[in-house]
Protein backbone atom coordinates (compact mmCIF):
# COMPACT_ATOMS: atom_id res chain seq x y z
CA UNK A 1 0.00 0.00 0.00
CA UNK A 2 2.69 2.70 1.03
CA UNK A 3 4.97 1.37 -1.94
CA UNK A 4 2.02 1.90 -4.30
CA UNK A 5 1.10 5.67 -2.16
CA UNK A 6 4.58 6.44 -3.56
CA UNK A 7 4.97 5.45 -6.44
CA UNK A 8 2.00 6.93 -8.29
CA UNK A 9 3.36 10.23 -6.19
CA UNK A 10 6.73 9.69 -7.88
CA UNK A 11 4.90 8.91 -11.38
CA UNK A 12 2.66 12.65 -11.30
CA UNK A 13 5.93 13.74 -10.71
CA UNK A 14 7.75 12.33 -13.51
CA UNK A 15 4.76 13.76 -15.81
CA UNK A 16 5.95 16.81 -14.32
CA UNK A 17 9.21 16.65 -14.70
CA UNK A 18 8.53 15.48 -18.35
CA UNK A 19 6.83 18.34 -19.05
CA UNK A 20 8.88 20.99 -17.74
CA UNK A 21 11.50 19.36 -19.72
CA UNK A 22 9.99 20.67 -23.10
CA UNK A 23 10.43 23.80 -22.24
CA UNK A 24 13.46 24.23 -20.28
CA UNK A 25 15.03 21.11 -21.59
CA UNK A 26 14.22 21.08 -25.87
CA UNK A 27 13.39 25.01 -26.19
CA UNK A 28 15.93 26.08 -24.09
CA UNK A 29 13.24 28.66 -22.08
CA UNK A 30 13.77 29.12 -18.31
CA UNK A 31 10.52 28.37 -16.25
CA UNK A 32 10.30 28.83 -11.93
CA UNK A 33 6.75 28.53 -12.32
CA UNK A 34 5.66 24.84 -13.02
CA UNK A 35 3.68 24.49 -10.32
CA UNK A 36 1.23 27.04 -11.41
CA UNK A 37 0.06 24.91 -14.06
CA UNK A 38 0.14 21.57 -12.43
CA UNK A 39 -2.70 23.97 -9.63
CA UNK A 40 -4.23 25.28 -12.90
CA UNK A 41 -5.02 21.66 -13.64
CA UNK A 42 -5.97 20.20 -10.46
CA UNK A 43 -8.31 23.12 -9.60
CA UNK A 44 -9.78 22.73 -12.84
CA UNK A 45 -10.86 19.47 -12.40
CA UNK A 46 -11.58 19.94 -8.53
CA UNK A 47 -14.21 22.52 -9.83
CA UNK A 48 -14.98 21.04 -12.91
CA UNK A 49 -15.87 17.43 -10.98
CA UNK A 50 -16.91 18.86 -7.94
CA UNK A 51 -18.98 21.64 -8.48
CA UNK A 52 -20.70 20.74 -12.01
CA UNK A 53 -20.39 16.95 -11.99
CA UNK A 54 -18.63 16.71 -15.03
CA UNK A 55 -16.96 12.78 -15.46
CA UNK A 56 -13.38 12.75 -14.71
CA UNK A 57 -12.38 11.51 -18.60
CA UNK A 58 -13.64 14.56 -19.54
CA UNK A 59 -12.27 16.62 -17.15
CA UNK A 60 -8.75 15.25 -17.73
CA UNK A 61 -8.22 16.57 -21.05
CA UNK A 62 -9.86 19.68 -20.28
CA UNK A 63 -7.74 20.40 -17.22
CA UNK A 64 -4.63 20.18 -19.99
CA UNK A 65 -6.58 22.48 -22.38
CA UNK A 66 -7.32 25.36 -19.63
CA UNK A 67 -3.48 25.10 -18.08
CA UNK A 68 -2.36 24.87 -21.90
CA UNK A 69 -4.34 28.01 -22.38
CA UNK A 70 -2.60 29.99 -19.82
CA UNK A 71 0.27 28.23 -20.39
CA UNK A 72 0.31 30.15 -23.97
CA UNK A 73 -0.12 33.37 -22.45
CA UNK A 74 2.81 32.72 -20.51
CA UNK A 75 4.50 31.87 -23.45
CA UNK A 76 3.16 35.04 -25.82
CA UNK A 77 4.58 37.26 -22.37
CA UNK A 78 8.24 35.21 -22.74
CA UNK A 79 8.43 36.66 -26.43
CA UNK A 80 9.24 40.00 -24.60
CA UNK A 81 11.48 38.64 -22.10
CA UNK A 82 14.40 36.66 -21.95
CA UNK A 83 16.56 34.60 -19.47
CA UNK A 84 16.41 35.49 -16.03
CA UNK A 85 13.60 38.24 -16.96
CA UNK A 86 11.95 35.33 -18.42
CA UNK A 87 12.51 33.33 -15.21
CA UNK A 88 11.52 36.10 -12.85
CA UNK A 89 8.39 36.31 -14.94
CA UNK A 90 7.77 32.73 -14.70
CA UNK A 91 8.26 33.12 -10.51
CA UNK A 92 5.39 36.12 -10.58
CA UNK A 93 3.13 34.10 -12.59
CA UNK A 94 3.45 31.73 -10.12
CA UNK A 95 3.04 33.09 -6.75
CA UNK A 96 0.04 35.37 -8.69
CA UNK A 97 -1.68 31.91 -9.21
CA UNK A 98 -1.25 30.68 -5.83
CA UNK A 99 -2.53 33.60 -4.67
CA UNK A 100 -5.78 33.43 -6.43
CA UNK A 101 -5.88 29.67 -4.97
CA UNK A 102 -5.56 30.99 -1.92
CA UNK A 103 -7.77 34.20 -1.67
CA UNK A 104 -10.55 33.78 -4.19
CA UNK A 105 -13.49 31.95 -2.41
CA UNK A 106 -14.57 29.88 -5.62
CA UNK A 107 -11.39 28.67 -5.25
CA UNK A 108 -11.88 27.23 -1.81
CA UNK A 109 -9.95 30.11 -0.76
CA UNK A 110 -7.32 29.21 2.17
CA UNK A 111 -9.43 26.18 3.00
CA UNK A 112 -8.76 24.26 0.56
CA UNK A 113 -10.68 22.27 -1.85
CA UNK A 114 -12.03 18.78 -1.55
CA UNK A 115 -12.41 17.07 -4.89
CA UNK A 116 -14.79 14.17 -5.53
CA UNK A 117 -13.62 10.81 -6.31
CA UNK A 118 -12.49 9.81 -9.86
CA UNK A 119 -14.46 7.10 -11.53
CA UNK A 120 -13.81 5.36 -14.87
CA UNK A 121 -16.50 3.98 -16.76
CA UNK A 122 -18.84 3.96 -13.43
CA UNK A 123 -15.94 2.26 -11.40
CA UNK A 124 -13.75 4.16 -8.83
CA UNK A 125 -10.44 4.56 -9.39
CA UNK A 126 -8.57 2.84 -6.44
CA UNK A 127 -4.83 3.76 -5.73
CA UNK A 128 -3.45 0.61 -7.75
CA UNK A 129 -5.67 1.90 -10.86
CA UNK A 130 -4.00 5.29 -9.81
CA UNK A 131 -0.76 3.41 -10.40
CA UNK A 132 -1.60 2.09 -13.59
CA UNK A 133 -3.31 5.27 -14.89
CA UNK A 134 -0.10 7.30 -14.11
CA UNK A 135 1.81 4.87 -16.13
CA UNK A 136 -0.38 4.64 -19.08
CA UNK A 137 0.33 8.77 -19.23
CA UNK A 138 4.22 8.62 -18.88
CA UNK A 139 3.98 5.91 -21.46
CA UNK A 140 1.92 8.01 -23.43
CA UNK A 141 4.20 11.12 -22.94
CA UNK A 142 6.76 9.16 -23.63
CA UNK A 143 5.86 7.95 -27.01
CA UNK A 144 4.53 10.97 -27.88
CA UNK A 145 8.20 12.73 -26.78
CA UNK A 146 10.30 10.61 -29.19
CA UNK A 147 8.16 11.79 -31.91
CA UNK A 148 8.46 15.14 -31.41
CA UNK A 149 12.32 14.78 -30.96
CA UNK A 150 12.63 13.24 -33.98
CA UNK A 151 10.13 15.69 -35.59
CA UNK A 152 11.08 19.24 -37.58
CA UNK A 153 9.22 20.85 -34.63
CA UNK A 154 11.94 18.93 -31.95
CA UNK A 155 14.76 20.48 -34.41
CA UNK A 156 13.23 23.89 -34.47
CA UNK A 157 13.19 23.90 -30.67
CA UNK A 158 17.11 22.62 -30.66
CA UNK A 159 17.99 25.41 -33.28
CA UNK A 160 16.08 27.72 -30.53
CA UNK A 161 18.05 26.41 -27.47
CA UNK A 162 20.99 26.66 -29.53
CA UNK A 163 21.06 30.25 -31.09
CA UNK A 164 18.09 31.78 -31.72
CA UNK A 165 19.52 34.49 -34.39
CA UNK A 166 20.94 31.27 -36.09
CA UNK A 167 17.43 29.61 -35.86
CA UNK A 168 15.61 32.58 -37.52
CA UNK A 169 18.15 32.47 -40.72
CA UNK A 170 16.96 29.07 -41.19
CA UNK A 171 13.17 30.08 -42.14
CA UNK A 172 12.13 29.07 -38.40
CA UNK A 173 9.47 30.87 -36.66
CA UNK A 174 10.98 31.25 -33.17
CA UNK A 175 7.83 33.25 -31.79
CA UNK A 176 5.75 30.41 -32.38
CA UNK A 177 7.48 27.44 -31.92
CA UNK A 178 8.09 29.07 -28.20
CA UNK A 179 4.06 29.86 -27.49
CA UNK A 180 3.18 25.96 -28.68
CA UNK A 181 6.02 24.52 -26.68
CA UNK A 182 5.16 26.40 -23.83
CA UNK A 183 1.48 25.45 -24.48
CA UNK A 184 2.52 21.60 -25.10
CA UNK A 185 4.42 21.80 -21.35
CA UNK A 186 1.96 23.59 -19.18
CA UNK A 187 -0.77 21.43 -20.99
CA UNK A 188 1.01 18.28 -19.76
CA UNK A 189 1.46 19.83 -16.55
CA UNK A 190 -2.25 20.34 -15.84
CA UNK A 191 -3.43 16.63 -16.49
CA UNK A 192 -0.76 15.75 -14.12
CA UNK A 193 -2.60 18.32 -11.88
CA UNK A 194 -6.30 16.70 -12.58
CA UNK A 195 -4.62 13.26 -11.73
CA UNK A 196 -3.22 14.66 -8.91
CA UNK A 197 -6.50 16.25 -7.18
CA UNK A 198 -8.63 13.09 -8.03
CA UNK A 199 -5.51 10.75 -6.11
CA UNK A 200 -5.01 13.16 -2.97
CA UNK A 201 -9.16 13.91 -2.90
CA UNK A 202 -7.86 17.33 -1.35
CA UNK A 203 -6.20 20.26 -2.87
CA UNK A 204 -4.97 23.77 -1.32
CA UNK A 205 -3.01 26.40 -2.75
CA UNK A 206 0.40 25.28 -0.55
CA UNK A 207 0.46 22.01 -2.83
CA UNK A 208 1.55 24.16 -5.91
CA UNK A 209 3.83 27.02 -4.65
CA UNK A 210 6.93 28.00 -5.81
CA UNK A 211 8.89 25.22 -4.04
CA UNK A 212 7.42 22.82 -5.61
CA UNK A 213 8.20 24.46 -9.21
CA UNK A 214 11.49 24.60 -7.92
CA UNK A 215 11.06 20.60 -6.89
CA UNK A 216 10.13 19.89 -10.62
CA UNK A 217 12.87 21.86 -12.17
CA UNK A 218 15.25 20.20 -9.87
CA UNK A 219 14.13 16.51 -11.07
CA UNK A 220 14.68 17.44 -14.80
CA UNK A 221 18.39 18.80 -13.96
CA UNK A 222 19.67 16.01 -12.04
CA UNK A 223 18.09 13.50 -14.15
CA UNK A 224 19.16 14.67 -17.72
CA UNK A 225 17.38 18.07 -19.34
CA UNK A 226 16.57 18.02 -22.75
CA UNK A 227 16.31 14.25 -22.63
CA UNK A 228 13.24 11.38 -22.39
CA UNK A 229 15.43 9.36 -19.70
CA UNK A 230 16.83 12.35 -17.64
CA UNK A 231 13.57 13.68 -15.96
CA UNK A 232 12.08 9.88 -15.47
CA UNK A 233 15.50 9.09 -13.33
CA UNK A 234 15.38 12.72 -11.43
CA UNK A 235 11.94 12.13 -10.89
CA UNK A 236 12.58 8.71 -9.27
CA UNK A 237 16.06 9.47 -7.53
CA UNK A 238 14.23 12.82 -5.81
CA UNK A 239 11.07 11.10 -5.29
CA UNK A 240 12.38 8.12 -3.53
CA UNK A 241 15.02 9.72 -1.39
CA UNK A 242 12.98 11.44 1.08
CA UNK A 243 11.64 8.19 1.86
CA UNK A 244 14.67 5.98 1.43
CA UNK A 245 16.61 8.78 3.97
CA UNK A 246 13.50 8.46 6.07
CA UNK A 247 15.19 6.71 8.64
CA UNK A 248 17.44 9.95 8.93
CA UNK A 249 13.96 12.34 9.59
CA UNK A 250 15.98 15.08 10.65
CA UNK A 251 18.82 15.49 8.22
CA UNK A 252 16.99 14.12 5.30
CA UNK A 253 16.22 17.74 3.87
CA UNK A 254 20.07 18.19 4.31
CA UNK A 255 20.53 14.89 1.90
CA UNK A 256 18.25 15.94 -0.31
CA UNK A 257 19.66 19.83 -1.18
CA UNK A 258 23.20 18.58 -1.08
CA UNK A 259 22.24 15.73 -3.84
CA UNK A 260 21.32 18.95 -5.59
CA UNK A 261 24.36 20.88 -5.07
CA UNK A 262 26.30 17.54 -6.20
CA UNK A 263 25.02 17.13 -9.25
CA UNK A 264 25.42 20.35 -10.45
CA UNK A 265 28.64 20.77 -9.31
CA UNK A 266 30.12 17.62 -10.62
CA UNK A 267 27.36 16.64 -13.07
CA UNK A 268 25.86 19.55 -14.46
CA UNK A 269 24.62 17.56 -17.34
CA UNK A 270 22.65 15.67 -15.28
CA UNK A 271 22.80 11.87 -14.12
CA UNK A 272 21.36 9.95 -17.62
CA UNK A 273 22.40 13.75 -19.74
CA UNK A 274 24.31 13.38 -22.91
CA UNK A 275 27.74 12.71 -22.28
CA UNK A 276 27.32 12.24 -18.57
CA UNK A 277 29.46 9.74 -16.74
CA UNK A 278 26.68 7.76 -16.07
CA UNK A 279 25.19 7.40 -19.64
CA UNK A 280 28.83 7.55 -21.28
CA UNK A 281 29.63 4.16 -19.46
CA UNK A 282 26.06 2.52 -20.03
CA UNK A 283 26.37 3.35 -23.51
CA UNK A 284 30.01 1.58 -23.69
CA UNK A 285 28.82 -1.23 -21.79
CA UNK A 286 25.77 -2.20 -24.36
CA UNK A 287 27.55 -0.35 -27.24
CA UNK A 288 27.62 -3.77 -29.50
CA UNK A 289 23.47 -3.87 -29.47
CA UNK A 290 23.37 -0.01 -29.55
CA UNK A 291 25.42 0.04 -32.85
CA UNK A 292 23.59 -3.03 -34.41
CA UNK A 293 20.01 -0.86 -33.44
CA UNK A 294 21.28 1.75 -35.28
CA UNK A 295 22.08 -0.03 -38.54
CA UNK A 296 18.59 -1.93 -38.39
CA UNK A 297 17.07 1.40 -38.22
CA UNK A 298 19.01 2.67 -40.63
CA UNK A 299 20.61 5.73 -39.15
CA UNK B 1 18.76 40.75 -64.28
CA UNK B 2 19.28 42.21 -60.76
CA UNK B 3 18.11 38.98 -58.51
CA UNK B 4 18.59 41.70 -55.51
CA UNK B 5 18.48 45.46 -55.27
CA UNK B 6 19.08 47.64 -52.57
CA UNK B 7 17.99 51.59 -52.63
CA UNK B 8 19.40 53.60 -50.40
CA UNK B 9 19.62 51.56 -47.57
CA UNK B 10 19.47 53.03 -44.09
CA UNK B 11 20.26 52.05 -40.45
CA UNK B 12 20.99 54.30 -37.53
CA UNK B 13 21.44 53.27 -34.24
CA UNK B 14 21.17 56.75 -31.82
CA UNK B 15 23.19 59.11 -33.56
CA UNK B 16 25.68 56.68 -35.45
CA UNK B 17 25.22 56.38 -39.18
CA UNK B 18 26.17 52.88 -39.22
CA UNK B 19 24.23 52.28 -42.48
CA UNK B 20 23.35 55.52 -44.56
CA UNK B 21 22.33 55.25 -48.17
CA UNK B 22 23.84 52.62 -49.23
CA UNK B 23 22.81 51.39 -52.88
CA UNK B 24 23.31 48.23 -54.87
CA UNK B 25 22.77 45.63 -57.18
CA UNK B 26 23.29 42.12 -57.14
CA UNK B 27 22.93 40.19 -60.58
CA UNK B 28 21.97 36.76 -60.63
CA UNK B 29 24.85 34.33 -60.52
CA UNK B 30 27.56 36.43 -59.94
CA UNK B 31 29.73 37.02 -56.56
CA UNK B 32 29.52 40.23 -54.84
CA UNK B 33 32.37 41.59 -52.53
CA UNK B 34 31.43 44.00 -49.55
CA UNK B 35 34.75 45.38 -48.13
CA UNK B 36 35.90 48.36 -45.93
CA UNK B 37 37.94 48.88 -43.24
CA UNK B 38 36.32 48.06 -39.56
CA UNK B 39 33.52 49.88 -38.23
CA UNK B 40 32.37 50.67 -41.90
CA UNK B 41 29.45 49.11 -41.38
CA UNK B 42 29.38 45.55 -43.54
CA UNK B 43 27.89 43.24 -40.91
CA UNK B 44 25.21 45.75 -40.03
CA UNK B 45 24.64 45.97 -44.06
CA UNK B 46 24.55 42.20 -44.19
CA UNK B 47 22.02 42.47 -41.16
CA UNK B 48 19.79 44.92 -42.35
CA UNK B 49 19.30 43.23 -45.80
CA UNK B 50 18.96 39.70 -43.76
CA UNK B 51 16.14 41.71 -41.47
CA UNK B 52 17.82 40.76 -38.00
CA UNK B 53 17.89 45.14 -37.87
CA UNK B 54 14.77 47.21 -38.92
CA UNK B 55 16.08 49.51 -41.73
CA UNK B 56 15.47 53.09 -41.23
CA UNK B 57 15.52 54.15 -44.61
CA UNK B 58 15.30 52.79 -48.09
CA UNK B 59 14.23 49.70 -49.98
CA UNK B 60 15.68 46.28 -50.37
CA UNK B 61 13.92 44.48 -53.58
CA UNK B 62 14.46 40.34 -54.12
CA UNK B 63 13.37 38.97 -56.92
CA UNK B 64 10.50 41.93 -57.74
CA UNK B 65 9.52 42.02 -53.92
CA UNK B 66 10.22 44.86 -51.22
CA UNK B 67 11.34 42.65 -48.22
CA UNK B 68 12.64 45.69 -45.75
CA UNK B 69 10.92 45.11 -42.82
CA UNK B 70 10.00 41.69 -42.99
CA UNK B 71 11.43 39.37 -40.13
CA UNK B 72 14.45 37.31 -40.77
CA UNK B 73 12.78 34.43 -40.74
CA UNK B 74 10.52 35.60 -43.50
CA UNK B 75 13.48 36.75 -45.50
CA UNK B 76 14.74 32.98 -45.18
CA UNK B 77 12.20 31.40 -46.48
CA UNK B 78 12.46 33.80 -49.45
CA UNK B 79 15.42 32.39 -50.32
CA UNK B 80 18.31 35.08 -48.68
CA UNK B 81 20.85 32.37 -46.41
CA UNK B 82 23.53 33.63 -44.34
CA UNK B 83 26.49 32.93 -42.55
CA UNK B 84 27.75 34.81 -39.53
CA UNK B 85 30.77 36.37 -38.59
CA UNK B 86 30.79 35.09 -34.94
CA UNK B 87 29.84 31.42 -35.60
CA UNK B 88 25.95 30.17 -34.51
CA UNK B 89 25.97 26.29 -34.94
CA UNK B 90 23.70 24.65 -33.10
CA UNK B 91 26.35 23.22 -30.95
CA UNK B 92 24.53 20.38 -28.67
CA UNK B 93 23.12 18.60 -31.96
CA UNK B 94 25.00 16.47 -34.28
CA UNK B 95 26.64 17.76 -37.25
CA UNK B 96 23.82 16.30 -39.51
CA UNK B 97 20.84 17.42 -37.65
CA UNK B 98 22.31 20.88 -38.03
CA UNK B 99 21.79 20.54 -41.54
CA UNK B 100 18.42 18.86 -41.47
CA UNK B 101 16.89 21.51 -39.19
CA UNK B 102 17.27 24.03 -42.29
CA UNK B 103 16.25 21.60 -45.06
CA UNK B 104 12.91 21.47 -42.43
CA UNK B 105 12.25 25.10 -44.19
CA UNK B 106 10.07 23.75 -47.81
CA UNK B 107 9.15 21.12 -45.65
CA UNK B 108 6.36 22.59 -43.69
CA UNK B 109 4.79 25.91 -43.80
CA UNK B 110 4.07 26.68 -40.09
CA UNK B 111 4.51 25.12 -36.75
CA UNK B 112 1.55 22.97 -36.94
CA UNK B 113 2.73 21.14 -39.71
CA UNK B 114 6.03 20.78 -38.35
CA UNK B 115 5.14 18.16 -35.99
CA UNK B 116 6.01 15.58 -38.98
CA UNK B 117 8.94 12.96 -39.12
CA UNK B 118 12.08 14.44 -40.11
CA UNK B 119 14.44 12.09 -40.37
CA UNK B 120 13.06 10.32 -43.67
CA UNK B 121 15.69 9.13 -46.17
CA UNK B 122 15.09 12.18 -48.82
CA UNK B 123 15.93 14.90 -46.27
CA UNK B 124 18.69 12.83 -44.57
CA UNK B 125 20.63 12.09 -47.98
CA UNK B 126 20.06 15.59 -48.85
CA UNK B 127 22.16 16.97 -45.77
CA UNK B 128 24.37 14.17 -46.64
CA UNK B 129 25.32 15.21 -49.40
CA UNK B 130 25.71 18.82 -48.29
CA UNK B 131 27.55 17.94 -45.75
CA UNK B 132 30.03 16.03 -48.42
CA UNK B 133 30.31 18.81 -50.44
CA UNK B 134 31.60 20.57 -47.41
CA UNK B 135 33.98 17.77 -46.66
CA UNK B 136 32.22 17.01 -43.43
CA UNK B 137 30.31 13.70 -44.25
CA UNK B 138 32.70 11.94 -41.63
CA UNK B 139 31.69 14.40 -39.00
CA UNK B 140 28.33 14.05 -39.13
CA UNK B 141 27.46 12.06 -35.72
CA UNK B 142 29.43 14.33 -33.99
CA UNK B 143 28.20 17.22 -32.22
CA UNK B 144 28.57 20.30 -34.08
CA UNK B 145 29.96 22.51 -30.89
CA UNK B 146 32.85 20.39 -31.47
CA UNK B 147 34.18 21.00 -34.22
CA UNK B 148 36.92 23.20 -34.95
CA UNK B 149 36.41 26.65 -36.36
CA UNK B 150 36.99 26.21 -39.63
CA UNK B 151 34.76 23.43 -39.65
CA UNK B 152 32.08 24.80 -38.08
CA UNK B 153 32.20 27.56 -40.95
CA UNK B 154 31.73 25.27 -43.32
CA UNK B 155 29.25 23.54 -41.50
CA UNK B 156 27.38 26.68 -41.33
CA UNK B 157 27.94 27.11 -45.46
CA UNK B 158 25.93 23.57 -45.61
CA UNK B 159 23.56 24.87 -43.34
CA UNK B 160 22.61 27.75 -45.29
CA UNK B 161 22.63 25.68 -48.53
CA UNK B 162 20.10 24.00 -46.65
CA UNK B 163 17.40 25.88 -47.25
CA UNK B 164 17.76 25.78 -51.08
CA UNK B 165 18.85 29.63 -51.52
CA UNK B 166 18.42 31.75 -54.06
CA UNK B 167 21.45 33.89 -52.75
CA UNK B 168 24.13 33.17 -49.82
CA UNK B 169 25.41 35.71 -47.95
CA UNK B 170 28.78 35.32 -46.44
CA UNK B 171 29.64 37.25 -43.63
CA UNK B 172 33.76 37.43 -43.09
CA UNK B 173 34.05 33.09 -43.97
CA UNK B 174 37.85 33.68 -43.49
CA UNK B 175 37.92 35.57 -40.21
CA UNK B 176 40.10 33.58 -37.82
CA UNK B 177 40.75 30.49 -39.73
CA UNK B 178 44.15 29.34 -40.05
CA UNK B 179 46.29 29.26 -43.51
CA UNK B 180 45.32 25.86 -44.73
CA UNK B 181 41.61 26.24 -43.53
CA UNK B 182 41.42 29.51 -46.04
CA UNK B 183 42.92 27.45 -48.95
CA UNK B 184 40.42 24.85 -48.03
CA UNK B 185 37.52 27.40 -47.86
CA UNK B 186 38.74 28.57 -51.55
CA UNK B 187 38.48 25.76 -52.72
CA UNK B 188 34.78 24.75 -51.49
CA UNK B 189 34.11 28.56 -52.76
CA UNK B 190 35.12 27.76 -56.13
CA UNK B 191 32.91 24.85 -55.59
CA UNK B 192 29.75 26.85 -54.81
CA UNK B 193 30.86 29.47 -57.60
CA UNK B 194 30.46 26.40 -60.37
CA UNK B 195 27.01 25.28 -59.17
CA UNK B 196 26.00 28.71 -59.94
CA UNK B 197 25.01 30.00 -56.64
CA UNK B 198 24.66 34.16 -55.98
CA UNK B 199 26.66 35.02 -53.25
CA UNK B 200 27.60 37.94 -51.01
CA UNK B 201 30.47 38.00 -48.98
CA UNK B 202 32.11 40.82 -46.55
CA UNK B 203 35.91 39.68 -46.58
CA UNK B 204 38.11 41.26 -44.59
CA UNK B 205 41.21 39.44 -46.28
CA UNK B 206 42.18 41.59 -48.92
CA UNK B 207 43.67 38.74 -51.30
CA UNK B 208 40.76 36.34 -51.30
CA UNK B 209 38.60 38.90 -51.66
CA UNK B 210 40.44 39.90 -55.23
CA UNK B 211 40.70 36.69 -55.81
CA UNK B 212 37.35 35.37 -55.28
CA UNK B 213 35.07 38.34 -56.05
CA UNK B 214 33.22 39.56 -59.76
CA UNK B 215 32.99 42.64 -58.40
CA UNK B 216 32.65 44.89 -55.40
CA UNK B 217 31.71 47.64 -53.29
CA UNK B 218 33.55 49.43 -50.64
CA UNK B 219 31.76 51.09 -47.45
CA UNK B 220 33.33 53.56 -45.23
CA UNK B 221 31.53 54.89 -42.18
CA UNK B 222 28.47 53.37 -43.79
CA UNK B 223 28.62 54.78 -47.17
CA UNK B 224 29.35 53.56 -50.39
CA UNK B 225 32.20 55.18 -51.75
CA UNK B 226 33.34 52.74 -54.44
CA UNK B 227 31.54 49.94 -56.62
CA UNK B 228 33.64 48.26 -59.02
CA UNK B 229 36.31 45.31 -60.69
CA UNK B 230 38.90 44.08 -57.91
CA UNK B 231 40.92 45.40 -60.14
CA UNK B 232 39.28 48.76 -60.24
CA UNK B 233 38.70 48.65 -56.67
CA UNK B 234 42.13 47.41 -55.96
CA UNK B 235 44.00 51.57 -57.92
CA UNK B 236 40.66 53.35 -56.24
CA UNK B 237 42.13 56.45 -54.68
CA UNK B 238 39.32 56.94 -52.81
CA UNK B 239 39.60 53.13 -51.43
CA UNK B 240 43.07 53.62 -50.18
CA UNK B 241 42.78 56.50 -48.21
CA UNK B 242 39.78 54.79 -45.97
CA UNK B 243 42.21 51.87 -45.43
CA UNK B 244 45.58 53.59 -44.68
CA UNK B 245 43.99 57.17 -44.40
CA UNK B 246 45.27 60.31 -45.83
CA UNK B 247 48.41 61.41 -46.66
CA UNK B 248 48.17 64.77 -44.29
CA UNK B 249 46.86 62.85 -41.98
CA UNK B 250 50.13 60.74 -42.44
CA UNK B 251 52.40 63.77 -41.78
CA UNK B 252 50.77 65.29 -38.89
Amino acid sequence: MYEVVVAVNIGIFTILALSVNIITGYIGQPTLGHAAFFGIGAYTSAILTGKYGVPFLLSLPLSGLTAGFIGALLGLASLRVRDDFLAITTIGTNFVVVAIFQYVPFFGASLGLSVPSAYIFGMKITYLGYLFLVIFLIISIILFLRKLEKSWFGLAMGGIRNNEGAAESIGIDIKKFKVVAFILGTAIAGIAGCVYAHYMTFISSVDFAFVTSITILSMAMVGGSGTIRGPIMGAIVLGLAPEVFRFAMDYRMLIYGALLVFTMRFQPEGLLGERSFLWTNVNKLFKKTYSKKEIESGM
Amino acid sequence: MAILKVENLKKFFGGVKAVNGVSVEVEQGEVLGVIGPNGAGKTTFFNTICGVYNPDGGKIIFLDKEIQGLTSFQIARMGIARTFQIVKPFGDMTVLDNVISAIGINKYKSVWGSFKNSQVSDTVDKAKKLLEMVELGEYEKEKAGALSLGYIKRLEIARALGINPKIIMLDEPCAGLSHDAVKDFIQLFKKLKKEGLTIMMVEHNMPTAMALCDRMIVLDYGEKIAEGKPKEIQGNKKVIEAYLGKEEEEDA
